[in-house]
C-alpha cells in the first residue's frame, strides 16, 4: 500500500452527493449579507424551503488540522449575523506510551492513516454534500513538519479532486478566531497556550500583536515533558493528568518564576523541577519544611501548576493594563485547566472584567477552528493558490493580515 | 527647650528628644544603660554619625513599625535599644550599640523617648522634664545644620559603609576622563550623604 | 491578611504596583510610595515570596544607584512584607510630557503665525540646542547606569523625569524652586542646570551583559520612538551621548544594531 492510496477513496462519486445543490461562491462579507428573512424579494410560499434554498447559500468549508498529535476534520457553515454553524467536529490523537514524546515520524504516520476516514466521517456527520463546499481549509503552520506536510497533502489532495479553492490558515489565528466565535468575547486579550505556543495577543490595526510570549519553551512542552520525568500516562493527555494530580498536591515548593515585563520563561522551572522529580524518585528523602511532611509527586504538579500559570496570569494582566482591556480569552490545549481559568478570572475580575474560555472541543486543536478562520478569511476574498499551498513550522501569529476584522 | 515631634505612619506614638553638647555625665550614663535601670530607658545617640534629623526618626520610625507588626516584632530588649540598632546597617546589635550609641566618654548626645501618648499615664510635661535633668551638658537645638557641626563625615561612610559613593565619577576619573569639578556644592554632599546613610538604613531589614 | 491603608494620595494605578504620593516622617518631606498590592489569583506563600523579592530588588537597585552617582528616587523606608516602598518624591515633568509639551506648544505658535507662511515650527523647537542638550543628558545618564552595570529594563520617556533643584536637606524646603514651571512650552525649565532622574526599577537587575545593555536601549529607542513619532529624529542625538560617555559603549552599540536586525521577534513552534 503506497503513501498515497488514500485518494481513491476521495472521489466525489464516493460521497454523499446531491445534484440539485447549487454551488454557489460567496464572497460577501460575513454579518454583511441580508439576512433572508428579511428579503423583499422573498417571493416563496414555503418558508422552510425558502429558508433551506437561503441558507444552501451560506459559505461552507472544511478544515482539516494536523500541526502536532491531533489530527482533526471540522466543518463549518457561516450565516450572516448567527452564530457559526458546526456542522461536524471530530478528531484522533496519537497518544503516545508513558515517558515517551510524539515523535514527528510517528505522528505523521498517524495523520496519514486517519485522514480519510475522518474526512468522511465529517461529511457523513454533517450531512453535507462535497458540492457544497466552498473552500478547504488547511494548517498551513505553525507546527512539526512532518504532520503538517502530511495533511497540507491530503488537503490539496482534496483540492484538486473536488475542484475547490484552498485556504492555508495560521493555527494560531484559528485558535483566536474559534475562541472569539465560541465566547461572544468581542475584543480581548488572548492567552495563547498550548504544547507548542505560549503567546499574550492583542488586536491592533487588522493584526494580532504579540505583547509577550515565552522566549524557551511553551508552557505545554513544559507540562508535557514534566509528565514525562514523572511518568504520568499520555492518556488523554499529559497535562490533564498532571491537573487531577494537581487538585491532591498540598504543599508548594519554591520553584523558579522567571518574568520579564510581559516576557516569561519556563526552561529554568522545567530544569529545576526535573531535577528535584528525579532527586525525589531515585530516594532521597524531600519533605515540607513547615510541617515536615514528605513531598510527594502530587505536590510537585500542584507546584508547578501554581507557578507557572502565576506567571502566565501576571504577563496576561501585564498586557491588560498596557492595552487597556478587560476581558481575556484563554485558547490552546492548556486553555482548558480549569485552575489556570479560575486564577486567570480572579484576576480579571479585579480587573473589573472577566474571563473566557471554552472546553476541550475547541481549547484543544481541532478542525474547526481552521475552517472557522479559513473562511472568515475565503470570504474576504483570500485564497491560497496549490502552488504556494505549502506547510511552515514558523509562522508567527503577527505575519497574518486579519482583513474580516475593523 | 526638648521637642515633641509626632511620629507620622504610627499615630498615637510621639518623639521626645533633646540634644546635648558639652556632656560631662556620659559614662554614668553609659552605666545605668547597661545596668539596665528602666528610669534609663532612652536612646542614646552619638550625633556624630548623624548627618540630619531626619535620620534619627526614621531610625526610631523604624523601631516604632516593626513593634507594631506582629510579623516582625523587636530584635533587641525594647523600642529605644531597636532605635539605636535601627540606625545600624548590619544586623550586628552590640556593634550597632557601640557604633551608634553612646560610649563613656561621650561629649555629645541626642536623647530620644519614645511614647505611646494615648496611653493614660502618659504626660507630656514630666516626661520632657525628666529628660533635661537628665544630661549634664549644653541643650542646642536639634536641626540638621547644629547636628551636620557635630558630624564625623568620615565615621559615618565607614559605618554605613559608603566607600560606593560617587563611584561612577571615580570609575570615570580612573579611566582619564575629566572630572566634573565643581558642579557639586558642599550643601549637594550633604545631601547625597544624607539620602545614601537612609538608604542603607532601609535595605538593612532585608535578607 | 489585613493590610495597613497607606496614608497618602493615590497617582497611579498600574497592573503590578500602585503608588501614592505622601510625607515622609515630616510634613515638609513630600515621598512616593509604591506599593505591589496582593495577588489574590496567586498561592499565598508565593504571591508573599514575590511581593519580597522584588521590593526588596527594586529598592537595592535604587539605592546602588543613587549612591553611586546615578540620578533616582532616594530610598527612605522600605516595608517588604507590605510590599511598600517608600522613596524621594521627584518634581517636575517626565520627559515624555516634556517633549509632548514642547511639540504641541510649538505647533500652536506655528498654526498662529501661518499668515505668514511660515511652517517650521516643529522643526525649530526640536532642533533648539537646549533640546538637544536634554538628550545629550538622557545619553549621559543611561550611560552612567550601564556602567555601574544596572540594567533599568524598562526604559521609557515616561521613566526619566526632568528635575530642576535638588534640596540640600530633605526636611527643610529651602530650594525655591517650587512650581516655577511656565505653560510656555516648556523650554524654559531646559534653561539653566537641572538632572535628568531614572525612575521605576521594577523591573531593573544587576547585569554586565553587552546583550542586556544593548536591550535596554532598544527597548529605549522603540518607545521613544513610538511615543514621540514626529521627535524621533532626535534619538540618534541620545545614542551620539551615550557613545561619548558610557565606558562599553562600543561594544553595546554594536549589539544594539544585532538586537535591531533580530528585533524581539522570535519563530515559534507549534
Amino acid at each position: 500500500m503506497t503513501r498515497f492510496s488514500f485518494i481513491r477513496d476521495l472521489y466525489p462519486s464516493h460521497s454523499r452527493h446531491n445534484p440539485t445543490a447549487q454551488h454557489m461562491p460567496a464572497v460577501f462579507p460575513r454579518h454583511q449579507q441580508t439576512p433572508f428573512q428579511q428579503n423583499p424579494t422573498n417571493e416563496s410560499s414555503n418558508s422552510l424551503t425558502s429558508y433551506n434554498q437561503y441558507i444552501s447559500t451560506m459559505p461552507i468549508a472544511i478544515g482539516l488540522e494536523g500541526s502536532a498529535n491531533k489530527l482533526g476534520v471540522g466543518i463549518i457553515r457561516h450565516t450572516p449575523s448567527q452564530p457559526a454553524e458546526i456542522l461536524a467536529n471530530i478528531r484522533h490523537t496519537f497518544v503516545s506510551p508513558p515517558g515517551e514524546g510524539f515523535l514527528p515520524k510517528d505522528t505523521a504516520i498517524h495523520h496519514r492513516s486517519w485522514v480519510v476516514k475522518l474526512v468522511k466521517q465529517a461529511l457523513r456527520e454533517s450531512g453535507v454534500a462535497v458540492a457544497d463546499v466552498d473552500c478547504i481549509c488547511y494548517t498551513k503552520g505553525p507546527g512539526m513538519g512532518a504532520p503538517l506536510q502530511s495533511v497540507a497533502i491530503a488537503a490539496r489532495t482534496l483540492a484538486l479532486l473536488w475542484d475547490k479553492p484552498l485556504v492555508g490558515v495560521n493555527h494560531c489565528v484559528g485558535h483566536i478566531e474559534m475562541g472569539r466565535e465560541i465566547t461572544g468575547a468581542d475584543n480581548p486579550v488572548v492567552l495563547y497556550v498550548s504544547g507548542g505556543n505560549t503567546q499574550v495577543i492583542a488586536y491592533a490595526d487588522q493584526r494580532y500583536r504579540i505583547f509577550g510570549e515565552a522566549l524557551d519553551i511553551a508552557i505545554g512542552n513544559c507540562l508535557d515533558r514534566f509528565a514525562r520525568t514523572l511518568n504520568i500516562s499520555n492518556d488523554p493527555a499529559p497535562g490533564y493528568n498532571i491537573e487531577q494530580m494537581a487538585k491532591r498536591g498540598k504543599h508548594l515548593i519554591d520553584i523558579p518564576y522567571t518574568v520579564k515585563g510581559m516576557d516569561c520563561s519556563f526552561s529554568g522551572i522545567l530544569g529545576f523541577i526535573d531535577a528535584y522529580a528525579t532527586d525525589m524518585l531515585s530516594g532521597a528523602d524531600k519533605r515540607d519544611p513547615e510541617t515536615g511532611e514528605p513531598i510527594t509527586p502530587e505536590d510537585l504538579c500542584f507546584s508547578l501548576q501554581e507557578t507557572a500559570f502565576a506567571m502566565l496570569v501576571e504577563i496576561t494582566e501585564r498586557a491588560m493594563a498596557h492595552v487597556g482591556s478587560s476581558q481575556v480569552l484563554i485558547v490552546g490545549g492548556v486553555g482548558c485547566n480549569e485552575r489556570l481559568q479560575e486564577m486567570m478570572g480572579i484576576m480579571a475580575a479585579e480587573r473589573g472584567g472577566s474571563v473566557y474560555a471554552t472546553d476541550e472541543r475547541f481549547c484543544i486543536d481541532n478542525g474547526i477552528m481552521i475552517a472557522h478562520a479559513g473562511l472568515l478569511a475565503f470570504q474576504t476574498g483570500f485564497t491560497t493558490p496549490i502552488d504556494e499551498s505549502t506547510c511552515t513550522q514558523r509562522f508567527r501569529t503577527d505575519e497574518v493580515l486579519v482583513k474580516w476584522r475593523d | 527647650m526638648p521637642e515633641v515631634i509626632p511620629l507620622a505612619g504610627a499615630p498615637g506614638y510621639k518623639l521626645h528628644l533633646a540634644l546635648f553638647d558639652s556632656v560631662s555625665n556620659a559614662a554614668a550614663l553609659h552605666a545605668q544603660l547597661l545596668a539596665k535601670n528602666p528610669a534609663y530607658e532612652y536612646a542614646f545617640i552619638d550625633p556624630s554619625v548623624l548627618v540630619s534629623t531626619l535620620q534619627p526618626l526614621a531610625a526610631a520610625f523604624r523601631a516604632v513599625h516593626d513593634l507594631l507588626d506582629p510579623a516582625v516584632g523587636l530584635r533587641t530588649p525594647n523600642v529605644h535599644s531597636e532605635t539605636v540598632f535601627s540606625l545600624s546597617p548590619s544586623h550586628n546589635i552590640t556593634d550597632s550599640y557601640r557604633r551608634f550609641g553612646i560610649s563613656p566618654s561621650s561629649t555629645a548626645l541626642l536623647a530620644i523617648k519614645i511614647l505611646d501618648t494615648t496611653s493614660p499615664t502618659y504626660s507630656e510635661s514630666d516626661v520632657l522634664a525628666a529628660l533635661s535633668s537628665l544630661v549634664d551638658g549644653t541643650e542646642i537645638p536639634f536641626t540638621t545644620p547644629s547636628l551636620r557641626a557635630l558630624t564625623d563625615v568620615a565615621k559615618v561612610k565607614k559605618c554605613y559603609k559608603l566607600k560606593d559613593m560617587y563611584a561612577v565619577e571615580a570609575l570615570y576619573a580612573r579611566k582619564g576622563r575629566r572630572k566634573e569639578e565643581g558642579s557639586r556644592s558642599g550643601d549637594m554632599v550633604w545631601a547625597d550623604l544624607e539620602v545614601a546613610v537612609l538608604g542603607q538604613m532601609a535595605l538593612r531589614s532585608l535578607v | 491578611m489585613s493590610r495597613r491603608s497607606i496614608d497618602g494620595t493615590l497617582i497611579k494605578q498600574g497592573a503590578e504596583a500602585h503608588v501614592y504620593k505622601s510625607t515622609f516622617l515630616l510634613p515638609t518631606v513630600p515621598s512616593l510610595i509604591k506599593v505591589r498590592p496582593r495577588k489574590a489569583y496567586r498561592h499565598a506563600t508565593l504571591d508573599l515570596r514575590l511581593t519580597k523579592h522584588r521590593c526588596v530588588s527594586e529598592a537595592r537597585l535604587l539605592n546602588r544607584c543613587r549612591t553611586m552617582g546615578v540620578p533616582c528616587p532616594a530610598v527612605y523606608f522600605v516595608d517588604e512584607r507590605n510590599g511598600e516602598i517608600t522613596m524621594e518624591w521627584i518634581e517636575g515633568p517626565s520627559i515624555r510630557e516634556l517633549l509632548q509639551r514642547l511639540i504641541d506648544g510649538s505647533r500652536d505658535k506655528r498654526s498662529e503665525g501661518e499668515e505668514e507662511g511660515e511652517g517650521e515650527g516643529e522643526s525649530d523647537v526640536l532642533s533648539d540646542s537646549r533640546v538637544l542638550d536634554l538628550m545629550r543628558q538622557i545619553g549621559e545618564t543611561v550611560g552612567k547606569l550601564h556602567d555601574i552595570d544596572i540594567i533599568h529594563g524598562d526604559l521609557t520617556t515616561s521613566n526619566l523625569m526632568l528635575r530642576k533643584e535638588r534640596r540640600t536637606t530633605l526636611e527643610t524646603n529651602s530650594s525655591e524652586n517650587t512650581e516655577t514651571e511656565s505653560n510656555d512650552g516648556g523650554i524654559e525649565l531646559l534653561q539653566g542646570n537641572y538632572e535628568v532622574v531614572l525612575i521605576d526599577f521594577g523591573l531593573g537587575q544587576v547585569s554586565v551583559s553587552d546583550e542586556d545593555k544593548a536591550v535596554d536601549l532598544y527597548v529605549l529607542e522603540r518607545a521613544f520612538i513610538s511615543t514621540h513619532p514626529k521627535a524621533s529624529g532626535l534619538f540618534h542625538t541620545i545614542l551620539e551621548a551615550y557613545k561619548k560617555n558610557s565606558l562599553g559603549s562600543g561594544i553595546v552599540l554594536r549589539r544594539l544594531q544585532e538586537v535591531r536586525l533580530r528585533g524581539r521577534k522570535k519563530s515559534m513552534i507549534g
